[in-house]
């Protein structure tokens, strides 16, 4: 484990932001942080910034209590994009990046070679009013990552990116995690958790409704929804199905044949597939896991 | 340490570099210079040229008394005026004078003809030369004593000024320079403190709603950004001061050897004033005072997520200055007041008073006891500064109160 939380608690004057919340993100995995607006996601990423204090609860990393010298090891992109208007691209990286304690001649060297990488050096002496949001963005990136440091922590990074930009994104952030960083981030883009993640958190009002490894997850919330393409008789298959399975969709009858049906007691795919495979000859069998899409809404739909 | 440097050379060069600041650098001293300097300039081009004025004096009285002055030389003819009228318009003489015999033995009408309009200083010469023979002439006319009567209207008086020092050396003191020289000062730390001040608070609301300011917490404390600003922006103040009097000391230099007549008079007027003790002064007050409003105008940016919010908190900040600008008027008229005393102790106001008060004379312990005050309370601002801000920068969404700032600095970390 890089990062644990243990039973954060957060109140802000008239509303509590996170209520105990505990997470625990693993070495060089992806992790993502999922829930509505106004969760509480970018309060709990202040915290392990250590922008804001905890009201109780404690924060590991790395194996002992977070604590100020921590910040070097972590790169943090806010979901408002933070620079300078009226300052150089390159000043105002080299700025950046002497803060988090790169020397002059690193700082300029790292940059120059991210930002040819990134396709922006002729950038170098814009001023970054005259960036557009994606531009800006790609900038706030390189300054990120720069120090290289062991946990990555991105609010919303694929908003404003155009889709070959968040390609990009995607690829450089899977680069990371090769490295040897952890990334969390926090997003609404459920298809971006689906392709990047290993791990997710999905806060809901304040708390943490769901943590884990994503495939799990979609598999303990599938509905037992299966989807069969079979050559036979269909009423052979049907009484073979008998009480436990509901027919939901009877497909057309071509060739092959297509049955979605959905069980009504939990039962494995196997089990469905000794009762069928008898009478009926299974061409595609498929158990149908929900998207993240689906089970974000079914949670927080659930909740209202 | 290394990274308040960081901030500090950030926010110094960004400024430095900006077109305003090189403007108002340059711009300043040479409008000063401009405004000393160019009515003289001109006058010194204007001389090397004669101008040549005609007279032509049929009553006879005038002409022969008329005196050159400078560049104006009278010169008398006895053509006719139609010829004479001529002659000026094929740029001969610059006017001509004509005057007309009046009845028995006196002047009659005086017309001055020129090609262009005539020039006012002429103008007045002119006439003044002529008045004057004429009072003379009618002196002699009625027969008194002309030396009696200049005596009687215009006695001879010589009223001086003189101060004591400490020591009961007799200085000749000048008023009106005085009070020109304190009103300058105390207005131009008032400007600086503004000017300078708004610019801290701009800064940290940029820093604030662009969330700048979460990337750079992230690695600096928020003290020390704060006081990155402070310094860097104070360092800015100091480098526009220090090629102001560069500038000056250029000027007034290359004034010397090209119009040493107007710089001896100018030093004629300011020799009392003690030069060096003015400027230590006013860089100390000037440094201490942009210190203690930075740190306010901090609280005011760190509290506010755009300049609209501001103006309220700005409306507490602007207060204590314009009630200093109102004791400045009135310290002007009376230098040792126990108003002035009193005011030139209290912080908010003592950078402005007090350089009112330094040309007339001040003890050097009052002195010292104002900017042991300045100083205390500036460190306790800075203090005060540092608690809100560090909890103000992270706050948005909500216009802060007075009540609310107070809430935050009772915040523990």
């Amino acid at each position: 484990m890089i990062l644990r939380t243990e039973n954060i608690v957060k109140q802000y004057a008239s509303h509590l932001a996170l209520d105990d919340v505990s997470i625990e993100v693993p070495q060089a995995s992806i992790y993502g942080l999922l829930g509505p607006n106004g969760a509480g996601k970018t309060t709990l990423i202040r915290i392990i910034n250590q922008i804001t204090a905890p009201d109780s609860g404690k924060v590991f990393f790395d194996g002992h209590e977070l604590c100020k010298n921590d910040v070097y090891s972590i790169g943090y992109l806010p979901e408002e994009r933070g620079l300078y208007k009226k300052m150089k691209v390159g000043e105002q990286a080299m700025y950046f990046a002497r803060l988090k304690g790169l020397s002059k001649n690193d700082a300029e060297k790292c940059l120059r070679t991210w930002f040819e990488k990134f396709e922006i050096l002729a950038w170098w002496n814009k001023k970054v009013e005259e960036l557009s949001k994606g531009m800006a963005q790609k900038v706030q990136f390189i300054v990120t990552i720069l120090h290289k440091p062991k946990l990555l922590i991105f609010d919303e990074p694929f908003s404003g990116f155009d889709p070959i930009n968040v390609n990009l994104l995607k690829t450089e952030i899977l680069n990371l995690k090769k490295e040897g960083s952890t990334i969390i981030f926090s997003t609404h883009n459920m298809s971006s958790v689906e392709e990047t993640c290993d791990y997710i958190t999905l806060i809901n009002k304040s708390k943490n409704v769901l943590s884990g490894q994503i495939d799990e997850i979609r598999h303990n919330y599938g509905d037992n929804i299966f989807e069969i393409d079979y050559l036979g008789e269909t009423e052979k298959l049907k009484e073979n199905l008998g009480e436990n399975y509901r027919i939901l969709n009877d497909g057309e009858q071509k060739f092959f044949r297509k049955i979605i049906i959905k069980a009504t007691a939990k039962e494995s795919g196997n089990a469905l597939l000794a009762r069928i495979i008898k009478d009926v000859e299974i061409v595609n069998f498929n158990q149908i896991i929900p998207s993240m899409n689906d089970i974000f809404i079914k949670l927080v739909e659930a909740d209202k | 340490m290394k990274k308040i440097l960081l901030v500090i050379e950030r926010e110094f060069i960004t400024r430095v570099k900006k077109k305003s600041f090189i403007i108002l650098t340059l711009l300043v001293p040479l409008l000063f210079a401009g405004l000393m300097l160019v009515p003289t300039f001109i006058l010194q081009i204007k001389s090397d040229d004669d101008k040549t004025i005609a007279v032509l004096d049929h009553s006879g009285l005038i002409a022969k008394d008329l005196i050159n002055v400078g560049t104006i030389k009278f010169v008398n003819e006895t053509a006719s005026v139609d010829l004479l009228k001529n002659s000026l318009t094929e740029g001969n003489n610059y006017a001509l004078l004509y005057i007309e015999k009046g009845d028995g033995n006196t002047i009659g009408d005086i017309t001055i003809y020129s090609e262009n309009a005539i020039g006012m200083d002429i103008l007045n010469i002119v006439t003044s030369q002529i008045r004057s023979l004429a009072v003379q002439l009618n002196f002699k006319k009625y027969d008194i004593p002309a030396e009696q009567i200049a005596q009687i209207l215009y006695p001879h008086l010589h009223i001086k000024t003189i101060r004591l020092d400490e020591q009961g050396v007799e200085k000749e003191s000048n008023t009106i320079v005085l009070t020109g020289l304190s009103i300058i000062c105390g207005i131009l730390i008032l400007l600086i403190i503004t000017i300078f001040g708004v610019q801290i608070m701009r800064g940290v609301i940029e820093e604030k709603s662009s969330r700048i300011v979460e990337i750079i917490i992230s690695s600096i404390r928020p003290v020390e950004l704060m006081l990155g600003k402070i310094i860097g922006v104070a360092l800015v103040v100091l480098t526009q001061i220090v090629i102001w009097i560069i500038f000056f000391g250029a000027i007034l230099l290359i004034a010397q050897s090209q119009f040493p007549d107007i710089i001896h008079q100018i030093q004629s007027y300011t020799q009392d004033v003690a030069v060096v003790k003015m400027i230590i002064c006013f860089v100390l007050y000037l440094i201490f005072g942009y210190l203690l409003y930075a740190s306010m105008y901090a609280i005011v940016g760190s509290a506010a997520d755009n300049e609209m919010d501001t103006q309220q908190l700005q409306l507490i900040i602007t207060l204590p200055l314009i009630i200093g600008c109102l004791i400045m008027n009135n310290v002007v008229i009376q230098p040792d007041s126990p108003l002035a005393f009193w005011s030139s102790m209290i912080p908010f106001i003592s950078p402005m008073v007090m350089l009112t008060r330094i040309p007339f004379g001040v003890p050097v312990w009052e002195i010292i006891l104002s900017l042991t005050l300045l100083i205390a309370t500036f460190i306790l601002f800075t203090w005060i500064a540092a608690r809100i801000y560090r909890v103000g920068i992270l706050m948005y969404g909500k216009k802060a109160t007075l009540k609310e700032l107070i809430k935050w600095l009772k915040y523990k970390q």
